[in-house]
């Protein structure tokens, strides 16, 4: 049996300094081009109502809402990847309660694939606090030099149409 | 005010660790010592700050970067009105942290072996000491941190009653102020008597 290179205590005490070292530089990577944390948007948005009858104004609305919703959603991918995404395929999350999602995409304009991203949709009774909980940490983390990545909250989103822009293969529904 | 709220963040590298024990235990066994100090590091900051909701499925290892990163942290800041009183036996707030952070230690192979659970524990509890003395080096910052979240919060979220929000985050700062005041040693003896427990079928979910 070859003779260790050096003790257990030794070996943790190494990593006191190696691990929050190493975590320092992720971080670093992270913070250089990081977008903003969270995003914080009014909810008090502003319609034309100019159209009659009642039924016609109602769809545009909707469709409206909707486009809203998608062209948000966009938003905040390409915010995190500090560039237009383009949502290419969705495929389900590791979570049992289905509610992550990986996305994946590419810049319309270079073609160029980006980076695979997830995201977590909050618990509808939680009303996004949950959400909200999940991006401050981000601050605390970084302080702590815990491991952080880059993310961006939406806690305005309306309902749940977020889903008509996750093509989750079997779940289409109303797709833009 | 809100609906369905959701986060765009990076896909991490690696993969979680009950994953990572169904399908390739080996590269916890490589990296138990990394992993179990990571882990109390985690632990630590789950315990000053609330944050509960430290599962294994919340936790992702990179076996390249050798980094374990909490995601989906949906519970924050909900520390218990009587901070001194997680040190004493039964506490729940206690025993839920230390049924979610403690029990992941499970998932690595020589927690499990009677000869190599002392070394992890130690790991473990060497990362939640460092980061223990980290939190309290940095209490003013943190501090900082908790008041600009409530105001963050208070924007998004107008309460009826400013002057009460005013006194409740008061009363917050006192008591995550009086959570890392705790000694570390001491905290950490307890969560692993407050696992004990749990085990035991001592556990009163709230």
């Amino acid at each position: 049996m070859a003779s260790p290179v050096m003790s257990f205590e030794e070996f943790v005490e190494k990593l006191r300094f190696e691990v929050p070292e190493k975590i320092g530089k992720a971080n670093e990577k992270v913070q250089s081009e990081l977008p903003g944390l969270l995003e914080v948007r009014s909810t008090n948005r502003q319609r034309s109502l100019l159209i009659n009858p009642k039924e016609a104004r109602s769809h545009l609305k909707d469709l409206m809402g909707r486009r809203e919703r998608t062209d948000r959603f966009l938003d905040t991918v390409s915010a995190v990847r500090d560039e237009k995404v383009e949502i290419t395929e969705v495929v389900r999350g590791h979570r049992e309660d289905n509610r992550d999602f990986i996305l994946k995409g590419r810049n319309p304009e270079t073609g160029v694939n980006v980076n695979d991203m997830r995201v977590l949709l909050g618990i509808p009774e939680r009303h996004g606090e949950d959400i909200r909980n999940e991006a401050t940490q981000a601050a605390f983390y970084k302080t702590l030099n815990l491991h952080i990545y880059r993310e961006k909250a939406d806690l305005n989103a309306e309902n749940d149409d977020i889903r008509l822009r996750i093509d989750v293969p079997g779940e289409r529904r109303n797709a833009l | 005010m809100f609906g369905r709220a959701y986060v765009v963040m990076d896909r991490l590298p690696g993969v979680t660790l009950n994953e990572l024990a169904y399908r390739r235990p080996e590269i916890i066994e490589d990296n138990r010592v990394t992993i179990s100090y990571q882990l109390g590091m985690h632990a630590g900051f789950a315990f000053v700050f609330g944050a509960k909701d430290g599962y294994q499925t919340n936790y992702i290892f990179d076996s390249v970067s050798k980094i374990l990163t909490r995601i989906d942290k949906e519970s924050f800041l909900e520390v218990p009105d009587e901070p001194r009183n997680t040190l004493s036996d039964d506490d729940r707030y206690t025993q839920e942290i230390a049924a979610c952070e403690l029990s992941n230690l499970k998932y690595i192979p020589a927690f499990r072996d009677s000869e190599t659970r002392p070394k992890i524990i130690y790991a473990f509890r060497q990362g939640f000491i460092d980061k223990y003395a980290d939190i309290k080096y940095k209490k003013d910052d943190l501090i900082g941190l908790v008041m600009e979240s409530r105001g963050t919060w208070l924007k998004l979220k107008p309460e009826s009653d400013p002057g009460e929000y005013e006194g409740e985050t008061r009363k917050l700062i006192e008591k995550v102020s009086e959570m890392i005041d705790l000694e570390p040693e001491a905290v950490f003896d307890r969560l692993m008597k407050a696992k004990i427990e749990v085990d035991a079928g001592r556990y009163r979910r709230r």
